[in-house]
């Protein structure tokens, strides 16, 4: 019997395909490290320091985004119970499992090549406890150098400069020297602020692009589609030209939707008549992400704030990166994600979006795999009801295991939220006619 | 006092889930203050020096029916910040100051946010430590945390914590330390007269009195467990590890026991013995707690292991001093720390072939037969086999 594989066509902003193949490009970097003799950095996507690290000619890969590109092409579930099958327990994150999952099955990156294995294991301890663990057990396999970054969290909800100072003196006196052995390149302060300059204008034209939402219609989606748009930022990329030049043509393909009156473009073409504007809280699933985002265009429901898309920095409050304060700024920078920040400053982040984005609720989509993001959420969706008096609803997934995504009970779960709120409008209007 | 009345004094503190005794302690001088912790470490001596007491928080075990708390929760969140948040919704944490939330997981820091909102009038400090362990680095930065927490109990207390005072209190809780050492040794010398249940109590009271009492209790129990000549039963000898945060209820230590086991040392409760050495009380006071978190602490999952070479040796030092046979993982349902560095431990172990098991449990698990069965079937392989 042979097996008929249904393609579906899928449309894609100039953008997406530019994003699509700057990501494909970090990848072929990476496997050719053979050839292009360039040294390999592993870090996370928060906090991560990637201009410092492109300042040193090193590489830059990220374990998260390639569990993301494996669950995306569904091999993350095999990788994960390959994992459990060694040990590694079923509570714990999804992210750690498919990444020692695809190790143990030859670390193949996403163009089929091989993985060089990393010349440093650079630990942004920022927002995550798992990751501090992660790494030991990556650096148990890979036997490199590792060093880490503590970033204290902010506990009271503020930076101070005791927490400024600890960030400062270990680049200086750790992250540096070890970029410095494992490149063999002196550091190169001059090298570091060009990179952080471009970072500041991709991070201008980044932050127009999520607050364009705030138009009715909004012509991007704020969290599926700003995954696409993130992609650059967040990873190998955030500091370098490409990147600067990637926003600017996403900006002026955005101004060109909103001059039209555009919606979002979604992979099954442009969303229909905006019904419902969302904000949204935690990660998405990416094992069923299309499926997960055909729930919310096809109900006319578009997410105009979300708080994912800062969990690789937090630029719409105002930071960016400065060339004239680097190491500080670096600080700031790995101090302020979004999952460094204390649960009332993020209850206060969503309130804010809620109200200057007009949004009809909020949704939070709780990952199993992730404390970080998920423990409080019940909590923070009862403030912003509160605060607000638009409906929250919840639904659960994971990041990257197939085997908790329920496409039938998140379905079930979307249409009765987009009912609610249809009635809390129907509600609002007869209790204003009176 | 017999031990047996020791220990029973014990139980009921354990058991009272309203904080009878902090209560008391508190309500006898108007002046004085209670400062909630949690898991795994926060440094007492600061607290005491601002006559303060410091009250180990430890969830709601296995007698609290939690209703509040599962409302804040999902199904795949550990039990203990839904006893906690029991603890607090209730009432029973109404004479409670402040609280402490140190660093050791997702979890608890987000918990401490989470008491912020919901006690927005109490002193709320999420206490992070450095996993760096230079002194010029981790150090500089840790001791700057101690001062923002002196600083902020001094507002609270209204009382001036004076170098003198902490120097003071260091020199209690070096001997209270010197005791909980006395008595793990003591336990590993002769488990068959003091008992894991015992050694578990005795460090459950140190959570919830004053440390002066505390070092009386320890003194008086030990002075008389030397004596009695209990039988000595062939048991195989374990440590336990994994369950430093969310306690196990108390029946399955007796179940691991009762399969065979004597518990020869545990991660229960380590605050009582996070620092491993007497800590200086000359010059610097919080220099002082500083450099003995830095350069001499106990280990654990919370903590970061900066060398490959050294991850698990702490454990495997442990199972050679004392003479264990066998190691017992025993572990929170959903608790990040211990079950990611399980594998890490677990390879350790093998590679000094060193026999172990692993189980998770919830503080509220009621059902110990298969607990029994796991740790009696380890038990009798260890003696048949090993």
């Amino acid at each position: 019997m042979s097996a008929k594989i249904e393609t579906i066509e899928t449309q894609k902003d100039s953008s997406m395909l530019m994003q699509k193949e700057m990501i494909n490009s970090n990848y072929d970097a990476l496997t050719d490290t053979a050839n292009n003799g360039k040294k390999v950095c592993s870090t996370f996507v928060p906090g991560n320091l990637n201009e410092l690290i492109q300042s040193f000619g090193m590489l830059n890969n990220l374990p998260e985004t390639n569990a993301i590109q494996n669950a995306m092409r569904q091999q993350s579930g095999s990788m994960i119970q390959t994992a459990e099958r060694m040990g590694h327990s079923e509570d714990v994150c999804t992210y750690v499992k498919a990444d020692i999952g695809m190790m143990s099955k030859g670390n193949i990156a996403p163009n089929g090549k091989p993985m060089p294995n990393p010349d440093l294991l650079l630990l942004s301890y920022t927002g995550c406890f798992t990751f501090m663990k992660w790494f030991e057990l990556l650096r148990q396999e890979y036997k490199c150098e590792t060093v880490m970054l503590q970033v204290p969290y902010q506990g009271d909800g503020e930076v101070t400069q005791n927490m400024r100072d600890f960030v400062v003196k270990q680049l200086k006196e750790e992250v540096i020297p070890a970029l410095e052995r494992v490149s063999g390149n002196k550091f190169d302060i001059d090298a570091l602020r060009e990179q952080m300059r471009r970072s500041a204008k991709a991070e201008d034209d980044l932050v127009w692009v999520l607050e364009s939402a705030k138009n009715k219609p909004s012509p991007i989606d704020a969290y599926f589609g700003a995954i696409y748009y993130l992609g650059p930022m967040f990873t190998a990329f955030r500091g370098t030209q490409q990147a600067v030049d990637y926003y600017r043509v996403l900006r002026q393909e955005i101004e060109q939707r909103i001059k039209k009156g555009q919606g979002p473009i979604t992979p099954g073409g442009e969303m229909g008549k905006e019904r419902y504007r969302l904000v949204m809280e935690g990660p998405p699933n990416w094992t069923n992400f299309r499926e997960f985002w055909k729930m919310f265009y096809e109900e006319g429901a578009v997410v105009v704030a979300s708080t994912y898309t800062k969990v690789g920095g937090v630029y719409d409050q105002g930071f960016r990166h400065d060339a004239d304060n680097p190491l500080e700024s670096l600080a700031d920078y790995c101090l302020g994600c979004y999952t460094n920040r204390n649960l009332p400053k993020r209850v206060d982040m969503l309130e804010k979006y809620m109200n200057d984005y007009e949004a009809d609720g909020l949704l939070i989509n709780s990952i199993k795999s992730c404390n970080s993001f998920s423990a409080g959420q019940l909590m923070m969706m009862q403030e912003i009801e509160k605060r607000t008096g638009k409906p929250g609803a919840f639904v659960e997934t994971d990041l990257v295991d197939p085997r908790y995504f329920s496409a039938a009970n998140v379905k079930n779960r979307l249409e009765s939220y987009f009912q609610m709120i249809e009635q809390r409008r129907q509600g609002n209007m007869i209790a204003s006619a009176r | 006092m017999r031990t047996v009345e020791i220990i029973n004094r014990c139980e009921e503190l354990y058991e009272d889930t309203h904080f009878t005794a902090a209560r008391e302690w508190k309500a006898a001088d108007p002046a004085r203050k209670v400062i909630g912790y949690m898991p795994v470490y926060v440094p007492r001596e600061i607290m005491h020096a601002g006559n303060m007491l410091s009250l180990g928080i430890l969830g709601g075990g296995d007698k609290l029916e939690v209703i509040h708390g599962d409302a804040y929760y999902q199904s795949y969140i550990c039990r203990i910040p839904r006893s906690t948040i029991e603890l607090g919704k209730t009432g029973r944490l109404d004479f409670v100051d402040g609280m402490l939330f140190p660093s050791i997981c997702d979890v608890i820091r987000n918990l401490s946010g989470m008491w912020k909102l919901m006690f927005p009038n109490a002193y709320v400090r999420y206490f992070d430590v450095p996993q760096n362990y230079k002194d010029e680095i981790g150090g500089n930065y840790y001791i700057a945390e101690l001062q923002e927490l002196r600083e902020g109990l001094e507002k609270l207390s209204g009382n001036k914590i004076t170098d003198e005072a902490i120097l003071e209190s260091t020199k209690i809780y070096n001997l209270n330390r010197a005791l909980i050492r006395e008595l793990y040794d003591l336990r590993a010398e002769m488990p068959h007269n003091v008992s894991s249940n015992d050694v578990y109590l005795l460090n459950r009271a140190g959570m919830v009195i004053p440390v002066e009492e505390h070092n009386a209790m320890l003194r008086e129990y030990m002075d008389e467990a030397r004596t009695l000549d209990n039988p000595k039963r062939d048991n195989c000898r374990v440590i336990i590890n994994g369950s430093f945060c969310e306690q196990p209820p108390l029946n399955l230590i007796r179940s691991i026991e009762l399969a065979g086991c004597y518990i020869v040392d545990d991660d229960y409760m380590l605050v009582n013995r996070w620092l491993l050495k007497e800590v200086s009380t000359d010059g610097e006071p919080l220099a002082n707690l500083a450099s003995a978190f830095l350069h001499e602490s106990a280990d654990s999952a919370a903590k970061y292991c900066d060398r490959h070479e050294d991850v698990g040796m702490y454990l495997l030092s442990t199972v050679k001093e004392r003479a264990a046979e066998g190691v017992i993982f025993a572990a929170p349902s959903f608790c990040d720390p211990a079950l990611l560095e399980r594998p890490m431990l677990t390879e350790r172990m093998k590679e000094h072939d060193i026999p172990h098991i692993s189980f998770k449990y919830a503080e509220n698990s009621g059902q110990m037969q298969p607990i029994r069965e796991q740790a009696g079937t380890f038990a009798d392989s260890i003696k048949l086999w090993s």
